[in-house]
């Protein structure tokens, strides 16, 4: 065929028109201008960002080389976007080439013999790509440079690794024009920023396509009432059960895997008469993509699934969405309504399914939030010392490099505008001699200057393990689970397999399956006939925080003096259900208000107990919890329990004096002063730290995954990391990778800036006490919950005497 | 310091990672790897050389305390012999040289053609197994053997579990009344984890060695 004379010839050709968006991208990108598309998913963000390039392409049939690079932190999406590019290009010489871990070799070969026009790559293969001696070579006619997915990468260390990898191709191609595609962002020059090199600037491009999401939120009735604790929420099975029709695809969002798999198994008894499948994370990847290729035909009625969901590809044929329980955040819930299809002048309507009372109020919350346009704001992530290592290496098998050159180049990576040149120096040092400590390490190699001052890698063997062990994804360890004669199902966490025994009957990827044994890190089991299945697999960090944007919006739900959003479309119900708690907590306690914070105590045969409210999500109240605790327990000799949840804290004291003293020393409690000295001794932080040090050491290049196809076990390689941190603890103490492990634990794990603005917030407002007869509405899921969120505050040393003494009966 | 009985017979296992047997003067210790920090700083892992020395200086204070009148090495003295280097050779012969008793040493998978080093460090070397009051030395355990038999090889550790925590040991294992395993006697190594709840375990913990169904010291 003839190729298209240009990109809207293309557009005509199909009948489409460009939106005003796409248009101003391309002339943007033709006038080299940076920029961030902002615009929500399936609404022709691919050719808005590439549209210039394909242009230029067209017009210049005889070039020759790579022009554009298409980084997408998601393997399963490349397939679209590589069909959505080549279209335009369908006639001419130029091609489109996806290169990622599942590249062949041949493949590989030949993207370096006979490059494409367009390559799409993860930021991975990036990496090593940029490893390889030809890489200068192959970026040298490199003009664009499109970042798919950049508000989900600029948060984690891979977007530390994609910001770095562009440094490097600037070096080859100082002209590259960057585009960034994000979903809508509260903050969107902060991500631009992220992305830029330190000192230019770009456009943010707003793709004007409101959508005004609708809220329906299922209600009970008197034979099912929504309970005050739990978060399966089951109870709601019939009514959602009803709200599903045949030939209407329905996704149904759950937070955790675990709940996924029970609403899967639940919705398929009562609803045989449907297509249902299921999808999370842990299933084996052709499970995943039979389940997505279902969704775009359409062929499946409901698809239960997580947040494994939230990214990726369009699903054209999903008619309807159903969030079980809470999104926790407003950006979710955005995220997750965008993957419905979208018909111009219709409103995607999202079904909700509290799972126990309190989630109505922040549905109430979610839903002003939507009306305030109130985002998450989301930070990129700081400059990590184990990713610049890696990094170090990496730019070092290319070609040996200078001090002086690199450590410029590092810092145009905003992430890194402040790195000083005393700790750059401290990891060359670290690179170079295994610590910038006074330890010796007579044998250690990894980065040898050269004759000429140049940083090489030091040896074959070193770089070989280099090359396989580049990124910064570190998984759970998880071990196969496969059936005896037949497929591969997923994965599941080894702690839960390590439980298992041989017979034992459990519920995975929608099956009852029985156990037959462990063997070489696969988990061999059959389906089970007989038996009753008890468990389902837990996951560790599934659980979703509430965010405090959203948090600071259901306290305020209970002083609610403005109607509910017009979005919500059972708006009475809402209004009268939302009346009862309310009415029901002030007249058991009193309502949480923004001038106090809310403090109920009452006895039980447990003991004594405080629970207060600062509302600031769990993430916060997982360290605010124990480092109150921990204060308070000074000069006392109580022994306290700690329970948290996204509203409150739980102290739970065999004696009265303790939760007297919290009353008597709030300020002191809540003072901002040792923070970090007290955290350390209320959270076994060592313990925490030692578990963050394995994917540090894994980043950093200190232990090794194996080969391909010769995986070493994770078990062995979780020993050896701890092994490794202990020593490096003992021997070593100031070395720099324990201190990053440190900081991501507090950032990552307790949100360390948010726990001190918390404690600013408690310290400046009275306490309000109210003596309880029992718990209250806001209480309950603290209380029932008690047993599975409980912390520990003891000593290595007591929980080693607690440990062996319960078996010693 | 913890009595264990085994072969009809009282041993000390100690904190620090040693048997001793009382009768006739003899420490028993096993899984030295000398050599494996070297390996790794090679590979741009940095494990530092006082991991090493402080094994060595631990098995001089071991038979310091003891007065051990002979020492039995039960294999894995080395890492891998072909890479050590003379300096390595030159550095742990000194640190020997303190040692005022005869170290005897039966080799291990690990010390394939280790021999002459081990030699020249002034050991004598054993047969696997070599018995001595009335129990099997060697480096690998032999479950079809008849006699009570001290092995090295698995670097045995207990894993203590409760709901939501877990803590984990290097320690002497009892999987069977004729099996004594010993823990590795460097300090850097894995291995597997024995469920105290079915293996003896002597778990050498900062509460010093925990006998299995035992308090821990007060």
């Amino acid at each position: 065929m003839t190729p298209y004379a240009s990109v809207d010839d293309y557009f005509n050709a199909k009948g489409f028109t460009p939106f005003p968006f796409q248009i101003e991208a391309w002339q943007r990108t033709e006038s080299h201008k940076h920029q961030l598309i902002q615009c929500p998913t399936g609404s022709g963000k691919t050719l808005a960002a590439a549209g210039a390039w394909i242009n230029w392409l067209l017009n210049h049939p005889e070039s020759t080389g790579l022009i554009l690079l298409y980084i997408t932190p998601l393997r399963a999406m490349t397939r679209d976007i590589e069909l959505a590019l080549a279209a335009p290009l369908e006639g001419t010489p130029h091609r489109v080439m996806a290169r990622n871990g599942d590249s062949t070799a041949a493949e590989r070969a030949r993207l370096m013999r006979k490059p494409p026009a367009i390559l799409m790559i993860t930021p991975e293969s990036l990496s090593v790509l940029l490893a390889s001696t030809r890489a200068p070579d192959l970026f040298a006619r490199l003009k664009g440079c499109i970042v798919d997915e950049w508000h989900d990468l600029m948060v984690s260390k891979r977007g530390l690794q994609t910001a770095l990898c562009l440094a490097r191709l600037r070096q080859f191609s100082p002209q590259l024009t960057l585009t960034g595609i994000s979903a809508t962002l509260a903050d969107p020059e902060t991500a631009l920023r992220a992305l830029l090199p330190v000192g230019q600037s770009g456009l943010v491009t707003r793709a004007d396509l409101s959508r005004n999401i609708e809220l329906k939120i299922i209600e009970d009735d008197d034979s099912t009432r929504i309970p005050w604790a739990g978060h399966m929420g089951l109870s709601l099975l019939k009514q959602v059960a009803q709200d599903c029709s045949a030939g209407q695809t329905t996704l149904l969002f759950a937070n955790t895997r675990n709940q996924a798999e029970q609403w899967y198994q639940a919705l398929s008894i009562v609803r045989a008469d449907l297509s249902i499948a299921l999808h999370h994370g842990s299933l084996a990847s052709e499970a995943r993509a039979e389940v997505e290729s279902g969704l775009k035909s359409g062929a499946l009625d409901l698809v239960v699934a997580t947040s494994a969901l939230d990214l990726g590809v369009d699903f054209q044929a999903v008619e309807r969405i159903i969030q079980v329980g809470s999104p926790r955040s407003v950006s979710r819930l955005i995220q997750r309504a965008g993957r419905a299809k979208h018909r111009p002048g219709e409103h995607p309507c999202v079904t909700l399914v509290p799972t126990n009372r309190l989630h109505l109020h922040e549905y109430a919350a979610l839903a002003d939030a939507l009306d305030d346009c109130a985002l998450e704001p989301m930070t990129p992530a700081t400059g990590s010392l184990d990713v610049l290592l890696q990094h170090l290496v990496t730019l070092a098998l290319q070609s040996p490099w200078e001090r002086d050159a690199v450590f410029e180049e590092i810092r145009q990576v905003d992430a890194y505008k402040s790195l000083s040149q005393d700790m750059f120096d401290r990891c060359l040092e670290v690179l170079e001699k295994g610590s910038d400590s006074l330890t010796e390490y007579s044998a250690y190699q990894k980065l040898i200057p050269n004759t000429s001052g140049r940083y090489a890698v030091a040896s074959l063997q070193i770089a070989r393990r280099h090359r396989m062990s580049i990124g910064t994804i570190v998984s759970h360890s998880h071990v196969r689970v496969k059936m005896r004669r037949g497929p591969s199902l997923g994965e599941i966490e080894e702690s839960f397999a390590g439980r298992l025994n041989p017979g034992d009957v459990f519920r995975f990827a929608g099956k009852r399956l029985a156990m037959l044994r462990l063997q070489d890190g696969e988990l061999i089991v059959k389906s089970a006939t007989t038996g009753k299945a008890s468990e389902v697999p837990r996951w560790t960090g599934g659980r979703l925080p509430l965010s405090a944007t959203l948090a600071d919006r259901v306290m305020a739900e209970f002083e609610r003096t403005k109607p509910l959003s017009s979005r919500i479309q059972n708006i009475q119900w809402l209004e009268q259900a939302l009346n009862k708690t309310r009415w029901i907590q002030s007249q058991i306690s009193a309502c949480p208000s923004a001038d106090s914070v809310l403090c109920e105590r009452f006895s039980s045969r447990d003991g004594h107990h405080a629970i207060i409210y600062p509302f600031a999500g769990w993430l916060v109240h997982q360290a605010l919890g124990p480092l109150i605790a921990t204060r308070l327990a000074r000069g006392l000799p109580a022994t306290l329990t700690v329970t948290v949840n996204d509203y409150g804290i739980e102290l739970l004291s065999p004696t009265d004096t303790a939760i007297d003293g919290l009353i008597e020393q709030w300020s002191e409690l809540t003072s901002t002063q040792y923070v970090l000295d007290d955290l350390d001794s209320a959270l076994n932080l060592t313990e925490l730290v030692r578990r963050q040090f394995r994917a540090t050491a894994r980043i950093a290049g200190l232990i090794f995954e194996g080969y391909p196809g010769k995986q070493k076990s994770m078990r062995a390689l979780q020993s050896s990391a701890g092994l490794l941190f202990d020593v490096l603890c003992e021997y070593d103490p100031e070395h720099i990778l324990l201190d990053q492990a440190k900081r991501d634990v507090l950032e990552t794990e307790f949100d360390v800036t948010r726990l001190e603005r918390t404690l600013n917030r408690l310290r400046e407002r009275p306490l309000t006490v109210c003596a309880v007869s029992k718990p209250s509405p806001l209480a309950l899921p603290l209380v029932i919950e008690r047993l599975s969120a409980r912390l520990s505050t003891e000593k290595l040393e007591d929980r080693l005497r607690r440990m062996t003494e319960s078996f010693h009966d | 310091m913890t009595d264990l009985h085994f072969a009809d017979q009282v041993f000390n296992a100690r904190a620090d990672r040693t048997l001793f047997h009382p009768d006739t003067g003899s420490l028993l210790l096993s899984d030295l790897h000398l050599g494996k920090t070297a390996i790794f700083q090679r590979a741009g892992i940095p494990v530092c050389d006082a991991r090493e020395t402080d094994d060595l200086a631990r098995l001089l204070a071991a038979i310091e305390s003891t007065q051990a009148a002979e020492i039995w090495i039960l294999g894995d003295l080395f890492h891998q012999v072909s890479a050590i280097t003379e300096s390595q050779m030159a550095c742990w012969a000194s640190l020997l040289s303190r040692a005022a008793v005869k170290i005897n040493v039966i080799l291990g998978n690990h010390d394939r053609s280790g021999e002459v080093l081990a030699e020249r460090l002034g050991m004598a070397i054993y047969p696997e197994p070599t018995i001595r009051f009335g129990v099997e030395l060697a480096h690998h355990p032999d479950p079809n053997t008849r006699r009570p038999r001290i092995a090295g090889h698995i670097h045995p550790q207990v894993c203590f579990r409760s709901r939501a925590d877990q803590l984990v040991y290097p320690c002497f294992a009892r999987p069977h009344a004729h099996e004594l395993l010993l823990p590795a006697f460097t300090g850097f190594s894995g291995g597997p984890r024995f469920n105290p709840q079915q293996t003896d375990c002597f778990a050498i913990t900062p509460l010093g060695v925990l006998p299995p169904h035992n308090m821990p010291p007060e």
